[in-house]
Formats: structure tokens, C-alpha cells, sequence
């Protein structure tokens, strides 16, 4: 039972900011993949049809976060894929492999909200806090 | 130094210029120019981009001033609207300093064709654009590229084009170099950048970018007016918005993570990731700038694509009055990129890596780069409004060169985010307000619609008045818009 939110929307002036929050590091990681999906296409609207392994690797927590989202980023850029459901099988500091499910975009079904381009370094934060793990990342679209 | 909001020092120049001194903070290495009027400033000061102009003076290397046009926001890193020249042989380049969609810029395509001949086929014409410029997401570009195709992209740019039947080879006399950055390496692009540039070649996107219909409104310079081809009012022309598409923007998220994982092993200690930098004089830094340039010359063979669905839209409606060859480019500007070039600092030429992201090259009259048949008039620079709003064309002054490493600003420079544009009007009111005005709109994604409304930027006149003024460059017309198209 989560004692917070998953993740919330903040404003920026070109672009769109997340802060995301977990339990644990894999909780934390879902929930960043969960809200920036979001923001692109509503959860409700996208059926579990396909899913994709992912794997990711970084340096330490932040870049892998970034390595993490970037993956769901391509698969959207070149398979026009949109993800709702995420598991992560094995998460250290600096690799990653999970699974990602959802499905191709589609334009009669699917309200689009913004066309994530890039996820971007800037302020981007991944730290404790009393109930877990929070991160911050900001989005170009 | 933080990215926390505190009180930046302005010393005020002149008019239009305000400085922040070096001795805001100890790491800066070399004050900050912001130019600005009275009103522009007031706004400049609402968010956070000044306190990121500080950050880039911190960079290695760096010389002179870290810019601020009139049209900055904040960025991630770099703010938009940001210029900085780093020394070619200590300096460094940050991936951030030219921007996650490498060579977005603007070309200008002028026609033979008044208003009066186009207003009662403006919504045919509109349909036509549409349905010839992929945008939005889910579509393919026009041209699907095999892996060798895209390699050629990479190391010809618009030439490439030219050669595949794309437009005339005059077109590539008037683009910002040809069309083509020297020095593109493939083997300095990840395959994840090629797997993304594949299907996108020939595609608007979505976001800021757009292709609009414009009329000339109002000419200030007669003479360099005529010299562009852009002379008589009411007279159309088309501009055409895009970029690198996710090709470029992988190429800059390659090299950004890896500038990033390397910081420590360089000593450098940056306040912000994305200001992560690579040493131009290292392997890395000169595999970016190689990995850049096939960016850029995938951006210009974009755009070339798409020049080329707009003269074939204008010939569909308008058949021999609008023949592809009747309707000359102007000129195509960059305004994300990085460039070597040479100016005079402290009494010395010193050779330069000029970092432009969302700011425009605006070489003066007589500069040997500016293409001959507007030698004696200077670099043609576009510099699109909002969408409701106007749009301009200026040519580069002498005071670019002595001021701000031949840079100019970029456009009308966003002041609202994009929740607050969306909540500030429905889609529905948007297109009615652009209606009234007299502007057709096709767009894919009406929710993005609202994001770039004209209330979410500066007020494009003010922003050029500045540059104008300040004598970076020379108002010679400006553009209303027409039609619309966006992804």
C-alpha cells in the first residue's frame, strides 16, 4: 500500500517536469516510466497489447533513471509505442532490465498531450526521503 | 553557485544592454550581456534563465560574455536564447549548448504570388500543405531512408537532397553553409541515432515547429527587401520551422551522457548536468562536433524535403503561377548549433567555438559567408513571431560582429509554460481568436494547439526592435501569417 503519490506534474517554461516517488528504487523507477507516459497519453486509453524488454545501464542513479526513460523514448520514436504497465526484473546502481507493456499509438483512440522528444539532465535528481525515494526530471517536448 | 532563484545583479549599459558582472559569483569566468528594453527585462527576470546565463560563464574556456538575447527562457542548462564562444584551443563544447534538436532552424521560400490571388483558395491550399508535410506523431517522414541512404544524409545534407530530385541546386547557393557542415563522421553516430532518423526524414514533428503561409505586411528596407526577393507587400511567402527530428535529438542525448559520465575525469565541477562539456581539443569533443554536423545536415536535407512538398503544394493549387522554380528560398538559418569561427577579443583575433542554441548567425554586409548576391546587403535572418502573430526577416549588422560572436536572437522566445498556456484558453477559443485574424489552421494534435498559443511568447516586434536597435541586425519586413500547418 503506497503511503504517497506516484508521481506529479510540474510546470516549466518550455517543457514539463515530473517528480516521481517509490518506496523502493524499483517503485520509484516504475512510477517515473508510469507519469511520463502519462503525460504523453492518458493510462486509461492504452490497452496491454505488446511489451518489450528493456535493459539500461549508467553511471549512478540519475543517469541510469534517464537511461531507463530514454529506452521508452526510443521504442515510442520508432514503434510509435505507448507504455502503461512496467516491471522491473533486476535494478543495481548502475544496470537496469525490465518490461514495459502497452501499445502502438493510435490517433483515433488515443488523445495525445505532449510528444516527448528527449529527457533532459537538467535538475535531475534522484534522492531518499522518509518514505523512500524521490526523483525529479525534466522533459523536452 | 545553486539554480535557486536569488536577486542576479544588472548593471545597466545602455538601452538595450545590461550586464552581469563577473563578480556575481567566483566561478564565473566572464560576465553576462543580456540585451533587453525596459519591458523585456521585467519579463526576463520572471523565471530563471538569467541565473543560467551565470551558469554558462562558468564554463571552461569561455571568453568575452555569456549572451542573452531578447527572446531567453529558461533552458535546461543553456537557457534558449543563450550565446557563448569557448576558445578553440582550451576551451570546451557542451552538447547542451546547442541543444537536444541540432540545427532546428527556419528556411524562407518566397513566391510570385499576391494575396488577392491566394485568398479564395486558402483552405484548398491549407489541405494541400497538410496532407504533402507529415507532422504529428505516428506518421513517416516523406522519404524512408535505407542505412547507406542515411549515411549519405549524414555526410552530404541538402545536397543530398538536391541530388535525390528534392528542389534545385540554387537552393543550396542560400542556405546557412550549403546546407552542409563540414566534418560529418557517421562512425561518430550511435546506431540508436539511426534507427531513430530512419522514417523521420521529411517530417515537421510537432511542438514549435510548423510550415505557415505569410503575406509581407510591412517592408522597413526597401533596397535589401528587394535584394531578398521579399519587395513588394502583399506578396507570399512560406516559412518552414523543424529540425533534426529524433535523429538530432539522439545525437545530443549520445553525447550529453557522455560529456556527463566524464565530467570527473576532465576536473571539471559544472552546476548543472546538462551544462556537462567535452574539451575541443579531446577525441570526444571532436567526435561531438562530427556527430553534430550529421545532425545538421540531416536538419537541412529536412528541410529541403520539406521545401519541396510546399512547392509542390503551391503548383497542385495554383499550377503555372506557382511553378517550383517561381518560388525561390530566401535563405535557411540554424538556430541550435556550434560553430568554429574567428573574432576579434581583447585586441586579438582569437578562433572560437560559437555556441548559438535558439539564437541566429547574422553576418554583416561584405562578410565572405554571406552569399553573393546578398553580399552588399547582409545575412538574410528569420526570425519566425508566434502563431497568431508576426513573424520578420532582418539581414545581419556590423554590430554582431563586435558585440555577440555574429548572433542575433531567434524568435519570439516563450514566456508561459505550457500547463499555463493550456489553461489560460481552450483550443476551441484559440483557433476562433486565430480565425478572426484571418489565419487558417491545420494542426494534428489540437491538445498541443493551446501550448503555443500567441499569449504563451514575447511579443516578436519587441524582440527584434532590440536586436534591431542594439545593431546586431537590420529590420527589412515583416510577415503575417496566413495558414498554419503543425504537427
Amino acid at each position: 500500500m503506497m503511503s504517497q503519490k506516484p508521481f506529479e506534474v510540474f510546470e516549466h517554461t518550455a517543457d514539463v517536469g515530473l517528480h516521481a516517488y517509490g518506496n523502493t528504487l524499483p517503485e520509484l523507477f516504475i512510477h517515473a516510466a508510469q507519469g511520463m507516459e502519462s503525460l504523453m497519453v492518458s493510462p486509461e486509453q492504452v490497452r496491454l497489447l505488446v511489451s518489450r524488454e528493456i535493459t539500461a545501464e549508467g553511471h549512478d542513479l540519475v543517469s541510469l533513471l534517464i537511461a531507463w526513460l530514454n529506452e521508452l523514448i526510443f521504442l515510442f520514436d520508432t514503434e510509435y509505442l505507448i507504455f502503461r504497465a512496467f516491471e522491473i526484473d533486476r535494478l543495481t546502481e548502475t544496470s537496469l532490465r525490465g518490461r514495459a507493456s502497452g501499445e502502438p499509438y493510435d490517433a483515433q483512440r488515443h488523445d495525445l498531450s505532449s510528444a516527448i522528444k528527449s529527457v533532459t539532465w537538467h535538475e535531475a535528481a534522484v534522492e531518499r526521503t522518509a518514505e523512500g525515494y524521490k526523483a525529479r526530471i525534466i522533459f523536452d517536448i | 553557485m545553486s539554480n535557486a532563484q536569488e536577486k542576479i545583479p544588472l548593471e545597466r549599459v545602455d538601452q538595450y544592454r545590461w550586464r552581469i558582472p563577473q563578480s556575481y559569483n567566483a566561478e564565473m569566468r566572464v560576465p553576462g550581456m543580456v540585451y533587453a528594453d525596459d519591458e523585456l527585462i521585467e519579463q526576463i527576470l520572471t523565471d530563471n534563465a538569467l541565473q543560467q546565463v551565470a551558469n554558462v560563464a562558468t564554463l571552461p574556456g569561455v571568453v568575452g560574455y555569456s549572451l542573452a538575447m531578447p527572446d531567453i527562457h529558461w533552458g535546461y542548462g543553456f537557457p534558449v536564447g543563450g550565446v557563448a564562444a569557448t576558445h578553440a584551443d582550451y576551451g570546451v563544447v557542451s552538447p547542451g549548448g546547442i541543444g537536444f534538436d541540432i540545427n532546428c532552424g527556419v528556411r524562407l521560400v518566397a513566391s510570385g504570388l499576391l494575396l488577392d490571388q491566394v485568398r479564395g483558395k486558402l483552405d484548398k491550399l491549407a489541405d494541400e500543405l497538410f496532407n504533402n508535410l507529415p507532422s504529428g506523431v505516428g506518421g513517416a517522414g516523406m522519404r524512408q531512408l535505407s542505412a547507406g541512404e542515411i549515411r549519405a544524409v549524414m555526410v552530404r545534407g541538402a545536397a543530398w537532397a538536391v541530388e535525390e530530385g528534392y528542389g534545385f541546386p540554387e537552393d543550396l547557393e542560400v542556405t546557412e553553409e550549403h546546407g552542409c557542415l563540414a566534418g560529418a563522421d557517421p562512425e561518430a553516430v550511435s546506431n540508436t541515432a539511426l534507427q531513430r532518423g530512419l522514417k523521420q526524414l521529411g517530417s515537421l514533428g510537432s511542438g514549435n515547429h510548423f510550415c505557415e503561409v505569410e503575406v509581407i505586411d510591412h517592408i522597413y528596407d526597401v533596397q535589401a527587401a528587394n535584394a531578398l526577393g521579399i519587395g513588394q507587400v502583399g506578396q507570399i511567402v512560406v516559412s518552414i520551422h523543424c529540425g533534426s527530428r529524433g535523429f538530432g535529438h539522439q545525437v545530443a542525448e549520445d553525447y550529453v551522457r557522455l560529456a556527463e559520465s566524464r565530467q570527473k575525469d576532465y576536473g571539471f565541477h559544472l552546476v548543472d548536468r546538462q551544462l556537462a562539456c567535452l574539451p575541443l581539443q579531446s577525441d570526444k569533443g571532436k567526435a561531438y562536433l562530427s556527430a553534430m554536423a550529421c545532425g545538421a545536415n540531416f536538419a537541412w536535407a529536412n528541410r529541403q524535403l520539406l521545401m519541396h512538398g510546399v512547392r509542390q503544394a503551391f503548383a497542385s493549387v495554383f499550377g503555372r503561377k506557382a511553378r517550383p522554380r517561381e518560388m525561390p528560398l530566401v535563405y535557411d538559418v540554424c538556430h541550435n548549433i556550434a560553430k568554429m569561427e574567428e573574432y576579434e577579443i581583447d585586441g586579438q583575433v582569437q578562433r572560437v567555438c560559437v555556441h548559438r542554441k535558439g539564437a541566429t548567425r547574422a553576418f554583416p554586409a561584405g562578410h565572405p559567408a554571406v552569399p553573393e548576391k546578398y553580399r552588399t546587403v547582409g545575412q538574410p535572418v528569420l526570425i519566425p513571431g508566434d502563431m497568431g502573430r508576426y513573424s520578420f526577416v532582418l539581414v545581419g549588422a556590423q554590430g554582431s560582429m563586435e558585440q555577440s560572436f555574429g548572433t542575433t536572437c531567434h524568435g519570439a522566445g516563450r514566456q508561459k509554460s505550457r500547463t499555463a498556456a493550456r489553461k489560460s484558453l481552450s483550443s476551441r477559443e484559440l483557433l476562433d481568436q486565430l480565425t478572426a485574424r484571418g489565419v487558417t489552421v491545420r494542426v494534428h494534435s489540437k491538445n498541443l494547439l493551446t501550448e503555443e498559443a500567441p499569449q504563451a511568447y514575447k511579443d516578436a516586434q519587441k524582440v527584434v526592435n532590440v536586436v534591431h536597435n542594439a545593431g546586431l541586425a537590420k529590420l527589412v519586413a515583416r510577415l503575417r501569417p496566413v495558414i498554419v500547418i503543425k504537427g
